[in-house]
């Protein structure tokens, strides 16, 4: 039985080691899980140089389900996951709010120019005082909000076909479902 | 002449980083004790996007950030406790080097325990099991070999 021990420790560490090949260390769990989203005010990009442009307030969204994409023109990932979010709001009613992170308003429009603006609303945090509330790290990070305010799901990193069909897609699905029950029974 | 050449190179690196460092903004505190408790925060958090830094290391854009914000509430004198819930509240208890200890990170805290007591029995049985098969050396032994000792076969 003893014997056996040395094998059992070397099974045990080797599965651990296993594991750990398929972890992404720089994919962290997002505390705001399932808490609410944290409230903002700012604004939006102006559509053109001096330009006014009115203020968006995270209170707009209350009772509907919407993602958060936080992205920048200097962020080359941002560009492979725009398709993505083209698919997205082409197939689904849901508002994609865009949140320009510590960018230049005339890059970030020439950005928009050439990938294709499918933003709802792109809100424009240049000091990245926003960003910091919700924690954001590292971009492209995408959240997605319930009809109760919370956050329900966190994306880190580009979101890649696979992910827009395994993670996004029957998350967003399950959080509009949601949603219409929930309005219903209420 | 070569090794003069790249010791100098090597200043001016030095130097212009240094130079970046503090191109970030002067910090005024009130005194030498706020001082050096900023500077002793910055050592415990993690910086989220280099994550082998501490926010004091990192020139990443989101460490400038949190060093801007932390010192906004050093300033205010606000414990660092509060800082922490701050930190935690938006990245996690990862932020944070010395996690504190909670139902997620109990493990962390008491898992190296566990294994060396783990390791201690291991040890113990193992130490026991060998003892149980070695058998003390008869006494006929024991004399035949304390005559070999005194009287020592000449060759």
């Amino acid at each position: 039985m003893l014997k056996l021990l040395p094998l059992a420790v070397f099974v045990a560490l080797a599965l651990f080691l296993w594991k750990g090949l398929s972890l992404d260390p720089g994919e962290l769990p997002s505390p705001l899980i399932d808490r609410p989203a944290p409230a903002f005010s700012i604004a939006t990009l102006p559509a053109a140089e001096a330009a006014s442009a009115p203020d968006f307030d995270s209170e707009a969204m209350a009772g509907r389900v919407w993602l958060l994409n936080v992205w920048a023109s200097w962020c080359a990932p941002c560009a492979q996951e725009h398709p993505q979010l083209v698919a997205l709001a082409d197939t689904r009613d849901v508002p994609i709010v865009g949140l320009n992170y510590k960018d230049d308003p005339a890059d970030a429009r020439a950005w928009l120019a050439r990938y294709g603006d499918i933003f709802d609303a792109v809100l424009s945090d240049a000091d990245g005082t926003v960003g910091l509330d919700w924690g954001v790290y590292g971009v492209p990070e995408t959240f997605l909000i319930d009809a109760a305010g919370q956050v329900r799901y966190k994306h880190v990193g580009p979101i890649l076909p696979e992910d827009l069909d395994e993670k996004i897609l029957p998350i967003l699905d399950d959080l509009v479902a949601g949603a219409a029950t929930g309005a219903r029974d209420s | 002449m070569r090794l003069v050449r790249s010791v100098l190179a090597g200043m001016v690196l030095l130097s212009a980083a240094g130079g970046a460092r503090a191109a970030e903004s002067v910090l005024t505190f009130e005194n030498a004790a706020e001082e050096a408790r900023y500077t002793a925060l910055l050592e415990e958090y993690r910086c989220l996007k280099c994550q082998n830094q501490s926010i004091a290391d990192s020139p990443a854009s989101l460490a400038v950030d949190l060093r801007r914000e932390i010192y906004e509430r050093v300033v205010a004198g606000e414990p660092k406790s509060a800082i922490d819930e701050y930190l935690v509240a938006r990245y996690g208890d990862f932020v944070l080097y010395r996690p504190r200890l909670t139902a997620a990170t109990v493990l962390l805290w008491v898992g190296p325990f566990v294994l060396l007591g783990v390791a201690l029995c291991g040890a113990v049985l193992v130490g026991r099991r060998s003892g149980r098969g070695a058998k003390a050396p008869s006494g006929d032994a024991l004399s035949e070999a304390r005559r070999l000792l005194d009287d020592p076969p000449t060759r």
